[in-house]
């Protein structure tokens, strides 16, 4: 299915940075479903890295270091976890370092004013790397949506720790993106609402329901690829 | 594999766009519905000034 893409696309270069965007989640179809993993698709994981390869050393977590290359580095383990599990490499012999640290949150069962204002640019509170701290519920919930790619099978680490322990600052994030019409980031989100509730942890938040709803509003490939990973972490798809 | 056989160079800014698209942030805009009390007014004329149902026509 990889090899496939990359086959026959246009601008080979192209598709094999499209493969590190999707990240783990291109690994769905053998992890959730029945798809059938070809040594062809580990190769062209394996070019992806080859040509865009990581850094050699993990950035330092946010605050110490920036959040940009540390949530990249993090979908990179992940992507590099699952392709040494599914062609039985040997441990450490992933094409990715596995970063430090996950989202910090604080004062997770505090309601922060009310969240976001009507008629302010939610922009201004994304974020940053000025050294403003960024652990309130808003920020962390998007940060994790932002490692949503973990939010799969057969991957561990501090970051779905983190999950576990806040699921009730998971289904604020998802209802604020969902108040906002950020399709896209609900859905992220949401995926570890799901992957929780599939572990038999309860969630403040039904998330069946909710992904029916953003199912319905639509939003792109990359939102019904989050859908539907959400579905079948939730048995809800099975053909 | 095609790109197996297919020279590829990367550009500096062809790592800093794949680390951008990766990162995927929240949306910068909010596109929540905004109360606006000053809207009931227009919301309630357009309901009254709005023709009626069409009836389904008689004899067929």
């Amino acid at each position: 299915m990889v090899a496939e893409h990359v086959e026959r696309a246009d601008d080979p270069k192209a598709a094999l940075a499209a493969i590190r965007v999707v990240g783990a989640d291109a690994f769905a179809p053998y992890l959730l479903a029945d798809a059938v993993f070809h040594p062809q698709d580990a190769a062209a994981v394996t070019q992806s890295f080859a040509l865009f390869p990581p850094p050699v050393t993990t950035p330092d977590p946010p605050p110490a270091g920036a959040a940009e290359p540390w949530l990249v580095a993090w979908r990179d383990w992940a992507m590099a976890t699952l392709l040494a599990r599914l062609t039985d490499a040997e441990p450490g012999g992933a094409l990715a370092p596995r970063p430090t640290g996950a989202p910090v949150l604080t004062e997770a069962d505090q309601p922060q004013g009310g969240g976001d204002t009507d008629g302010q640019d939610p922009g201004a509170d994304a974020p940053d790397d000025s050294g403003r701290t960024d652990t309130d519920w808003q920020r962390w919930s998007v940060r994790m949506g932002q490692l949503s790619p973990l939010a799969l099978p057969g991957l561990e680490g501090p970051v779905h720790t983190a999950a576990r322990a806040a699921p009730l600052a998971l289904a604020r994030g998802a209802t604020r993106a969902v108040l906002r019409r950020d399709f896209p980031t609900a859905a992220r989100i949401t995926r570890w609402l799901a992957l929780l509730a599939a572990e038999g942890t309860r969630v403040p938040l039904d998330p069946v329901p909710l992904l029916e709803h953003l199912r319905l509003h639509g939003g792109g490939p990359r939102l019904a690829l989050d859908v539907a990973i959400a579905r079948r972490l939730l048995a809800l798809e099975t053909a | 594999m095609l790109a197996q056989h297919t020279p590829l160079l990367v550009a500096p800014t062809d790592t800093t766009a794949l680390g951008t698209a990766m990162v995927e942030p929240e949306a910068v805009l909010s596109d929540a519905p905004t109360y606006a009390p000053e809207a009931a007014g227009f919301l309630l004329l357009l309901a009254l000034v709005s023709p009626k149902e069409p009836k389904e026509p008689k004899g067929k």
